[in-house]
């Protein structure tokens, strides 16, 4: 089947009443998440994965990938209008955004971050649609040696890229990887870790903890302080930027969208670090720099471009390698694992309806963003004045919700509020959950490969290194964690976490 | 000057204590051998590679050029006992709500959460918590079927 069949496969199922219902509901939350800040589109997630149960594989899937890529296009809102990212991809558009509003542009602005989202987006799906099956072809060769290092080089980038100190967030990646291992051998059946309870013997829950080191923590870490929100209260009208404006961000889109694609692919990479790059990069390429900071539309419709494009690019690892390239892309696996899909070079084969089905689903929700994006800013505005005072409550019991409702389980609750004040700790101290989480989703993958590695191989590591794919990953793996003993390597990885925190 | 216990000394203690615990439970569970490894084999060796950089942040962490808040500084004016506060409220939630059922005690915590963590009048605290609590159970319940307890006080 060429791509053009299946991906009129693929609108045959995403525009079934249900799923199209589904794609509505998950670009609306989305976009809701993104303009709310203090809950990000990884609680939201995970807050609806139990919902999901009830509901076919595609219908749910597409409805977390839409809350995934809504966000995108949401976050912008309150960068531009309140000068507080709405998550952290959109740390960068306050920048510029905010001034802009500030000048009276908060319209044009708006529009840019839209059309930019809406270009780069459908360019991301379109890209998705073209490389996912020769990157699946390609995958079908891959053995555990190669899962097994990729998977490393997918931890170690992130680790590479974390905020602080690359100690604190290896130490974090280890533990995710021992909390991963808690419950059950798949190998031999022995029970690991589970102190003789029952509700361990299946490990631990994803959501539970997705929600304590992502929502609770918020929650935690938003009441110990006062949260004073100066909404911009001039009429936003005019969102369609002027001739001057477009000729302005073509340019930006345009790199922006190529550039997020490839850093969405990679593991570890993603929207947060693409935003920054396109942002560093527009400015470096204006003959006015100057501008950036003061008002400059390339410096929102550039990162704009690439955290969408990169929100999409990050489903190509996801679906062609069964590897998720981030926390988000995590729990979308923990989503396909629940209804016993795994996704991985053999999907496209063996489920072609949902591949193809998400796909299409993406640029119909790409669609849908843009009319919800520019018509109903009005409405998003207005969201933004409902004070956090009122809104945490509501937070808080989403999340309890959520927690309890995965396997109605009080353990999962407890779980949850565990690592809520875990993940509120490790803030303090300057530990990050990130990869702890990747760490927790990868260790079973990643053991299981390792063994089987080692079993096929006879206990001879060489064949992590006799393996071209492998080797490569392995390689890139240690040079990263070696650079930061190079003062020019870590003062550039200092930079760039800098600029994500 | 005190000699002040730093952070990030303590914090490079705590996770030896816990890498070498995770060694220790790898060993105790078999590692087999490289060619078969058993199932404590990828714990054990991940406990050591933790060792290994919970002692290099201990090394770090007592260099004169490291970081010198302390584990109480960073608590330093926050609001520290709110925080506190609502997760007592949510422990003690977690505990009554399969007796209470999910009615009785979202009500009663939002109430409080409502009236109490930023102060709202009554009729915003009342009324909104009880809207809340009933929509979340319309939603959650009817519409997207999820089973949320209904308390076995009232006998269900």
């Amino acid at each position: 089947m060429d791509v053009f069949s299946s991906l009129w496969l693929g609108f045959g199922v995403a525009l079934q009443p249900t799923n199209l219902l589904f794609c509505f509901a998950g670009v609306f939350i989305g976009t809701l998440i993104g303009v709310l800040p203090g809950i990000g589109p990884v609680a939201a997630m995970s807050l609806l994965l139990p919902i999901t149960f009830n509901i076919t594989p595609e219908a749910g899937i597409i409805m977390l990938a839409g809350i995934y890529y809504g966000s995108m296009y949401g976050g912008s809102t309150t960068s531009i209008l309140v000068n507080i990212p709405g998550e952290a991809a959109s740390v960068i558009t306050c920048l510029d955004g905010y001034q802009m509003a500030r000048q009276g542009r908060a319209g044009p602005a708006l529009g840019m971050a839209a059309m930019g989202s809406f270009i780069a987006g459908t360019a991301a799906v379109l890209g998705l649609m073209l490389l996912a099956p020769t990157m699946a072809a390609f995958a079908v060769k891959f053995g555990p040696s190669e899962y097994f290092s990729l998977m490393v080089l997918g931890l170690t980038i992130l680790v590479w890229l974390s905020q602080g100190s690359v100690i604190k967030a290896l130490i974090m990646a280890c533990l995710g990887l021992v909390l991963g291992l808690i419950g059950i051998d798949s190998i031999s059946a022995l029970p690991r870790m589970t102190f003789d309870q029952l509700q361990l013997l299946d490990g631990l829950g994803l959501v539970p903890i997705v929600m304590g080191l992502f929502g609770i923590a918020e929650i935690l870490n938003n009441i110990e302080q006062k949260l004073d929100r100066d909404v911009f209260q001039a009429k936003v009208d005019g969102l369609m930027p002027t001739k001057e404006d477009w000729q302005r961000s073509a340019g930006p889109i345009a790199r922006g969208t190529v550039l997020g694609f490839f850093l969405g692919i990679l593991p570890g990479g993603g929207a947060v670090i693409s935003s920054f790059l396109s942002y560093a990069m527009e400015k470096r390429l204006s003959k006015t720099p100057e501008r950036f900071g003061h008002g400059a539309i390339e410096g929102v419709a550039g990162p704009e471009s690439a955290n969408n494009a990169a929100a999409g690019a990050g489903f190509i690892p996801l679906l062609t390698l069964g590897i998720p390239p981030n926390v988000v892309m995590a729990l979308l696996l923990g989503a396909f694992i629940v209804h016993g899909v795994q996704p991985g070079p053999l999907l496209m084969v063996q489920q072609p309806q949902l591949f193809w089905g998400i796909v299409a689903s993406m640029y119909i929700g790409n669609v849908m963003l843009l009319v919800l994006n520019m018509p109903l800013i009005g409405i998003w505005v207005q969201l933004l004045k409902v004070p956090y005072k009122i809104l945490f409550p509501m937070i808080l019991l989403f999340c309890l919700i959520g927690a309890y409702s995965v396997s109605n389980q009080i353990f999962d609750v407890y779980l949850m509020l565990g690592f809520g004040i875990l993940g509120w700790l490790m803030k303090k101290y300057g530990y990050e959950p990130a990869p702890l989480v990747l760490a927790f989703v990868l260790g079973p993958m990643l053991e299981n490969n390792l063994r089987k590695a080692l079993i096929l191989s006879r206990g001879d590591f060489g064949i992590f290194i006799e393996r071209p794919i492998s080797a490569t990953c392995l390689v890139l793996a240690v040079l990263l964690l070696l650079s930061p003993l190079l003062p020019m390597f870590n003062a550039r990885r200092k930079e760039l976490a800098t600029e994500e925190s | 000057m005190p000699f002040r216990l730093r952070a990030d000394t303590v914090t490079a203690l705590l996770a030896l204590a816990l890498a070498i615990y995770i060694a220790i439970e790898g060993k105790a569970m078999g590692l087999g051998h490289p060619s078969d490894p058993g199932s404590g084999y990828i714990q054990f060796w991940t406990g050591l590679i933790m060792c290994g950089l919970a002692l290099t942040q201990l090394v770090h962490s007592l260099l004169p050029t490291a970081d010198k808040y302390t584990l109480g500084s960073v608590f330093a004016g926050i609001r520290w006992g709110k925080v506190l506060y609502v997760t007592a409220l949510l422990v003690v939630y977690t505990a009554l709500l399969e007796y209470l059922g999910f009615i009785i005690t979202t009500f009663a915590l939002l109430v409080v959460l409502f009236k109490t963590v930023e102060p709202q009048g009554w009729v915003v605290s009342v009324v909104g918590s009880a809207i809340t609590t009933f929509v979340a159970w319309g939603v959650f319940v009817y519409w997207l079927g999820t089973q949320l307890p209904a308390g076995s006080l009232l006998g269900n």
